[in-house]
């Protein structure tokens, strides 16, 4: 039996049906019920529903032998976990972004906005930029636009909040997109098994 | 271990059984004291699981709880030629990765400084794997070799934040990300191949040793191999596997390296590896060795069972000498009595009761 986390909302649905083609579907599996935990023993498989950000601390204290979760998510938190497969759903874009009409001036600590502190940091210190962190929890590009920061660190999926918003990209930091995490210790007693839906959903 | 022992906490019983265990193959209980200077942790920072120590003045030094047993071992043994074994019990103090309060963190290991020959090495394999056995649970030992990885990591020949990448990566057993870094910078298609054949290679050694001699068509890790090997042909290759993810700080650790897990519990409950480096950098030219087994992690996942007691004598004021005078009668008997004026909520034991009035 696999225990697996997804990450509640769209991506979690395409998730499970990407693990659904590859024979770990579920008959007990409805995207509008409210049950958290649906087990299927014949495909030997038990899914978790949990807030994708929670997705890393189920994996990594072993709640879950594998999970997915963005790569967003896995550099801000760095969890101690196996990173097997680059599931290429859910891509997106970590950007830095401005007013359309921003320069740098380089001289200012630069005002970050940003839930992801921890990947803005180590970002802007391989750059050498001083910066000033803005810890927000959502609504990110309101931040340039108030003139509480000079500049936002966030996800970009089609860039259309942006430009409705009146900013512009700055530059392009990584490439997001979800991944297949496994518990270290649950990958030494179940290597086939996790190493078999691996390979299935590669497509092998 | 003597069944007398039973009321002992799992934890305690395991420390007694691994302590007769060490003794057995000669090895010397060391002490230390709970505090070093603070300096030695700032300045070795890396080879600690955490970055927070707890400090505090002490007269004019700054010293710190230990967060750590093998660099504070490191420092003070006094080097006096040959082969030094030695096994500890000690408390460390530190925050969990995951943050959150100071935790007093109870770690057994063993450490051999001086003289460390593959007979030594193989010794410790063996003794990591009795170790681990004593838990009494499915175990698996992981084993490495700090030279094989930089070897094929060096032969990509990056800059220093590259190299760094490429090591998450294979710490990480992230073949897809370094695949993309390497199509990206164009490298040697032969690094390449080394690199993600060692994130893949199969845990049993019979399995893995082919692909590590085509491994070493294109890379000179002959040495490395023949030593993981040798020392497997000592120790048995029951519970071993080869895992080449493990990775540790290449100023502190050389050659063998190991990490110990156990069924159903989430991280490594013991590591441990070759670190002549670290002594190195106390101004020590010798060679050593170790492991610590993490009694506290596993303390967390094993259930201790009750810790009730056979029995409660009831007591009042007017029969308390009695009722003592019985109890002690029923403790040298081998029960475990407790006194109470009440049952406690949920007992589930004997209920034994003073006479009245004798007192």
């Amino acid at each position: 039996m696999i225990n697996i986390a997804l990450p509640k909302g769209r991506l979690g649905e395409k998730v499970y049906a990407a693990l659904a083609a590859a024979g770990y579907g579920c008959k007990e599996y409805s995207p509008n019920s409210r049950k958290l935990i649906f087990r299927d023993d014949q495909n030997g498989v038990s899914y978790f529903w949990v807030k994708p950000s929670d997705v890393a601390v189920y994996v990594e204290l072993g709640a879950a032998d594998v999970g997915v979760l963005g790569k967003d998510l896995i550099d801000e938190m760095q969890p101690d976990v196996y990173e097997l497969l680059d599931l290429k759903l859910g891509t997106c874009r970590m950007c830095i972004a401005a007013l359309k009409d921003f320069e740098d001036d380089f001289v200012k600590p630069l005002r970050v906005a940003t839930k992801f502190v921890r990947s803005a940091e180590k970002y802007f210190s391989s750059v050498g930029r001083e910066i000033e962190i803005i810890h927000l929890n959502g609504s990110i590009e309101l931040a340039p636009v108030l003139g509480l920061s000079d500049v936002i660190f966030d996800l970009v999926e089609t860039g259309k909040t942006l430009t409705e918003n009146n900013l512009k990209i700055v530059r392009q930091v990584s490439s997001i997109s979800a991944r297949l995490i496994a518990n270290k210790s649950s990958y030494q007693f179940g290597r086939k098994e996790i190493d078999r839906l691996t390979e299935r959903l590669k497509g092998g | 271990m003597n069944e007398t022992l039973d009321f002992l906490r799992r934890e305690e019983r395991l420390s007694l059984q691994l302590k007769l265990l060490y003794q057995s193959y000669g090895y010397k209980e060391f002490k230390l004291s709970s505090f070093d200077e603070y300096s030695l942790y700032a300045e070795n920072q890396n080879f600690l699981a955490g970055r927070d120590v707890i400090c505090f003045q002490a007269g004019e030094k700054l010293l710190a709880l230990r967060p750590d047993v093998t660099l504070s071992i490191a420092k003070n043994y006094p080097l006096v030629g040959g082969c030094a074994k030695l096994y500890y019990h000690e408390k460390v103090f530190r925050k969990s990765s995951r943050g959150g309060q100071f935790t007093e963190v109870s770690q057994i290991g063993v450490e051999v400084i001086g003289e460390v020959d593959l007979v030594t090495e193989a010794e410790l394999c063996h003794l990591m794997h009795q170790t681990l056995s004593a838990i009494g649970r499915k175990f698996v030992l992981n084993i490495s070799h700090m030279g094989i990885v930089r070897k094929a990591v060096e032969a990509i020949n990056l800059t220093e934040e590259d190299t760094a990448f490429v090591i998450e990566c294979v710490r990480n057993k992230n073949t897809h990300d370094f695949l993309s870094f390497c199509s990206e910078k164009q490298v040697d298609p032969k690094a390449v191949r080394a690199v993600s054949e060692l994130i893949a290679l199969p845990s049993s050694p019979q399995a893995a040793k082919n692909k590590l001699t085509e491994i070493g068509q294109y890379l000179d890790i002959a040495q490395e191999t023949d030593e993981i090997y040798e020392m497997i042909g000592y120790a048995g290759e029951a519970d071993i596997q080869l895992d080449f993810s493990l990775y540790g700080d290449l100023g502190y650790y050389n050659g063998i390296i190991f990490k110990g897990y156990v069924q159903n519990i989430p991280q490594a409950v013991l590591s441990g590896g070759r670190y002549d480096k670290l002594l190195n950098k106390f101004s020590k030219p010798a060679q050593a060795i170790g492991f610590a087994l993490y009694l506290g992690e596993l303390a967390k996942y094993i259930d201790e069972g009750a810790q009730e007691a056979d029995g409660v004598l009831l007591y009042h004021e007017h029969n308390a000498k009695s009722a003592f005078r019985k109890t002690q009668a029923l403790r040298a008997e081998g029960n475990r009595i407790l006194m109470s004026r009440t049952v406690p909520q949920g007992f589930n034991g004997k209920i034994y009761s003073a006479e009245d009035g004798d007192d």
